[in-house]
């Protein structure tokens, strides 16, 4: 697997976030509301169970509209005992060969090694929206290099 | 594998976990998850549940693989719900996805609000790696 389009720009990131949310929109018959009025209700209301449901498959969709094809995930609402953090953790797998494309090792003291399968982040504002986009493209792209 | 080695492998890695190796009077795997059941305290360190499987399953393997997992809550409380997702670091294969109906899960959920249950999601994860 390649993503259908690489180098991917900010702009390509953007244009793609938004031709979801429209489509978005169109599956739930609500039109009028723009990805601003959203996210605005959303940080007032992120603890009601419906709103943060939203923004996992915003993103998914949108690292699938670039990478061109699906994708299976899963992710985490992460929760303190005060409720929903605003933490997205995301984990990818290619439906294909079932292989995991957010695997990664690190060593932070050059003995133990550490070993994550997510991409996480949080999610506020639109730019946090692009940046989790492109966090996960940027994981997503280094596990096709690497295979 | 015999019950009473997992028994062995997840009271071993609860003790480790939760700290209650160096304990006078450590409460153990079982009891915790007996108060777990009862209580549902917000505050409850619920994250060694998890973790305490997935010591046992490396133990067990004398292998280490990649996981993550997630405690299940609804509106009040924690449901007793576990998500898990299993990933083997040698072949990156997601040991946990499944595939039905054209599409592919990636998580397992299991309900875990006793030993026995405990015990169960350590036999489903051996078998996973068994089969892989």
């Amino acid at each position: 697997m390649q993503l259908a389009q690489v180098p991917y720009t900010e702009e390509q990131i953007k244009q793609a976030i938004e031709e979801v949310w429209q489509e978005l929109l169109q599956e739930a018959d609500a039109e009028n509301y723009s990805l601003e009025e959203y996210l605005e209700d959303y940080r007032k209301y992120w603890d009601d169970p419906e709103f943060p449901n939203d923004i996992p498959e915003l993103i998914m969709r949108t690292v699938e509209k670039i990478v061109g094809r699906p994708l299976s995930w899963y992710c985490e609402l992460v929760r303190d005992p005060a409720g929903f953090t605003g933490e997205y953790s995301f984990v990818v797998v290619d439906p294909k060969t079932q292989k995991c494309l957010t695997y990664r090792e690190h060593t932070f003291d050059g003995v133990n090694v550490h070993r994550f399968i997510n991409v996480a982040g949080t999610v506020v504002n639109y730019e946090d929206i692009v940046r989790l986009v492109t966090k996960l493209l940027n994981q997503i792209q280094s596990a096709l290099t690497a295979a | 594998m015999e019950r009473e080695k997992i028994i062995a492998a997840l009271e071993t890695a609860f003790a480790e976990i939760s700290g209650a190796e160096y304990e006078d009077e450590p409460v153990t795997f079982a009891e915790f998850l007996e108060s777990f059941a009862k209580f549902r305290d917000p505050d409850f360190p619920v994250y060694w549940i998890p973790y305490t499987i997935e010591e046992a399953v490396e133990s067990l393997t004398d292998r280490k693989f990649g996981w993550h997992e997630d405690v299940l809550k609804d509106e009040w409380s924690y449901t007793g719900e576990f998500g898990f997702v299993c990933v083997d670091p040698e072949t990156l294969k997601c040991l946990t996805a499944e595939r039905s109906n054209g599409s592919c899960t990636v998580s397992v959920v299991f309900p875990i609000l006793n030993i026995d249950d405990a015990v169960q999601a350590v036999e489903y994860f051996l078998r996973l790696v068994q089969q892989a």
